[in-house]
């Protein structure tokens, strides 16, 4: 489990830093393009907003591996560790369980939308739709990994989810 | 029902579970509960759409850029300059820290990363010439607070993209309540330097001058391509921050700091630290519309009401109640979920939407400086090695002031307006 969830964390960041590499260019292009040779890139707003949404559900899923999306911790940090290792039992179980919803519901949605173009570059929008699943699947993989690491007792459960 | 899922809310948010996700389980349970199942269908394109902004890429953009520069080297070379021009006054390292900090507010915008990376350089040069740490921590804390009012701005680019209005203006409107809580905090320092003596350094030959000089100019560079850019309507914010991404990676090499095999960190770092804004920002997009369905805001609207009618009692009122969240909530993660229920509110009292978003911004970042959860002192007092509780001490004159400033802007709204409405004229 743990290095399947460490294998996924590196394809995430090789496909992150490619993208957000492609996307400072491609709107640094458009600049270039429109300014200088008077004949704007059309595609760059559209394609950039979607690099951006594989930027957000890729990162997103990494920030749940790091523990780094920002949670309230004042109340948790006055509990036991013992305490502390419950309520992140109760947490991780409960965000399983609706993440669980959630990931059926987008890849639905995925599969109903998958005959629709887009607006400017006619490309389908399984395309950037996928993000969400894709995201959210790699998230549910990290989440279930720290969970199960939980309660096998090997993380103490006194840091932040 | 919709009590149920206000309490549902709360506890997930108590028992730590973090503020994204608490978003999304709270909208998925209201639908399953209300058995609404074509809204329930739809959840993933609420979320989807809540990207579907421009405006929201200067996010990354800007962050890479502040990643690039901080690579490249940028803050040991701001201090240096501000050093050689003041800092041989009495007290002269403590000023350098809010003018360093200003300088780099102009190249970053969010407080937290300033902060990190002042923190590593100021505080122990500050020590060096004899200050105490909490001291040095505190001044660097409080100052490190302009790096979002000051443009280019995280806040602002989501506050722009959250209400519609022009993240152009909100960058100019930021301009002079930048330079006001700068001039806040050295008037403290000032004003501590009267009752104990603080030490001040050499005075710099002309040519340490001229040498620090040239070193700081081509980072200067960027907030000029950002302010006179989008000044002279060349580029949009977002724009903007692609080329001051290019700029950036450029000055990394110019200085012969910047290593390529730094990058990958870089890049890495970026699409994560985005993601703890974008991916909030997805999820509160699908609880937006809850709060929208169960009309929220007019509810909230009619109770504003029923107390005031006056804006002034309603700005004001408005700025207890975010101080007060901001002890505890996160200030993005504030204005993500509190804008659109507020954003009404600003018809009725007829409020200049960029006036108040300079307001919210400005409130919710000095948050970052209070306990028990301001994010600052927590970042600081680790980088620093200072205990909590002196910083938290040492930082209450500075805390003051800025209060004092937020309530000045507040009334005072020409300060703000005056350099979005010169540029449209």
């Amino acid at each position: 489990m743990n290095t399947f969830s460490g294998w996924i964390e590196s394809v995430e960041k090789v496909v992150g830093m490619i993208l957000i590499a492609a996307m400072t260019l491609v709107i640094a292009a458009a600049v270039v393009f429109r300014y200088f040779f008077h004949s704007p890139l059309f595609w760059a707003n559209e394609a950039s907003i979607y690099m951006m949404a594989w930027i957000t559900f890729i990162g997103g899923s990494l920030g749940l591996k790091y523990k780094s999306q920002a949670s309230i911790t004042f109340l948790v940090d006055r509990f036991s560790i013992k305490g502390k290792r419950i309520l992140a039992i109760v947490s991780y179980g409960i965000i399983l369980i609706f993440m669980a919803i959630l990931l059926y519901l987008s890849y639905e949605w995925v599969i109903l939308a998958s005959d629709q173009k887009s607006t400017s570059m006619r490309i389908p929008m399984w395309i950037p739709y996928l993000s969400v699943p894709v995201g959210l699947t790699c998230a549910f993989i990290h989440i279930l990994n720290h969970f199960v690491e939980l309660v096998k007792g090997k993380l103490q459960g006194g840091e932040p989810i | 029902m919709i009590f149920a899922v206000i309490l549902l809310f709360i506890a997930f948010l108590l028992i730590g579970i973090p503020i994204s996700l608490v978003l999304a389980i709270t909208s998925i349970s209201y639908l399953l509960m209300a058995d609404m199942t074509t809204l329930l269908s739809s959840a993933p394109q609420k979320m989807f759409s809540g990207l579907d902004n421009f405006g929201l890429l200067a996010i990354p953009l800007f962050m890479l850029a502040g990643e690039l520069m901080n690579g490249g080297g940028i803050t040991k070379r701001l201090v240096g300059f501000a050093k050689v021009f003041i800092g041989h006054y009495r007290g002269g390292l403590a000023y350098v820290a809010v003018v360093a900090n200003m300088f780099l507010a102009s190249i970053l915008g969010s407080a937290n990363a300033q902060a990190a990376m002042m923190s590593k350089v100021m505080v122990p040069e500050m020590e060096k010439e004899g200050y105490t740490r909490e001291f040095s921590s505190a001044i660097t804390l409080a100052s490190s607070i302009v790096a979002p009012v000051i443009p280019p701005s995280m806040l602002f680019i989501i506050y722009g993209t959250l209400t519609g209005a022009s993240i152009a203006d909100l960058f100019m409107a930021g301009i002079i309540p930048g330079f006001m809580l700068g001039i806040g905090f050295i008037i403290v320092i000032g004003m501590m330097n009267q009752k104990q003596q603080f030490p001040k350094s050499e005075k710099a030959s002309f040519n340490t001058f001229i040498k620090s000089f040239t070193q700081v100019l081509p980072a200067m560079l960027i907030p000029f391509t950002i302010i006179f850019g989008i000044l002279g309507g060349v580029f949009t914010p977002t724009e903007s921050a692609a080329i001051a991404c290019v700029i950036a990676f450029i000055i990394g090499f110019v200085y012969r700091e910047l290593k390529l095999k730094m990058l990958p960190t870089i890049f890495v770092n970026t699409v994560v630290n985005t993601a703890t804004i974008s991916f909030l920002i997805v999820t509160a997009n699908l609880f937006g519309f809850i709060i929208a369905y169960e009309q929220i805001p007019q509810l909230v609207a009619e109770s504003m009401l029923s107390i005031s009618d006056n804006p002034l009692v309603f700005l004001l009122l408005v700025n207890i109640f975010l101080l007060l969240v901001g002890t505890v909530l996160d200030g993005i993660a504030a204005l993500i979920i509190l804008v659109p229920v507020m954003m009404p509110l600003l018809v009725t009292y007829q409020i200049d939407p960029v006036h108040f978003g300079v307001i919210i911004c400005i409130n919710l970042t000095i948050g970052l400086l209070t306990p028990p959860v301001g994010t600052g002192l927590f970042i600081v007092s680790s980088i620093a090695d200072v205990k909590f509780e002196r910083l938290v001490k040492a930082i209450m004159p500075f805390l003051g002031m800025a209060i004092i400033v937020l309530l000045i802007l507040t009334y005072w709204e020409d300060a703000v307006m005056w350099i979005p409405n010169l540029y449209k004229d």
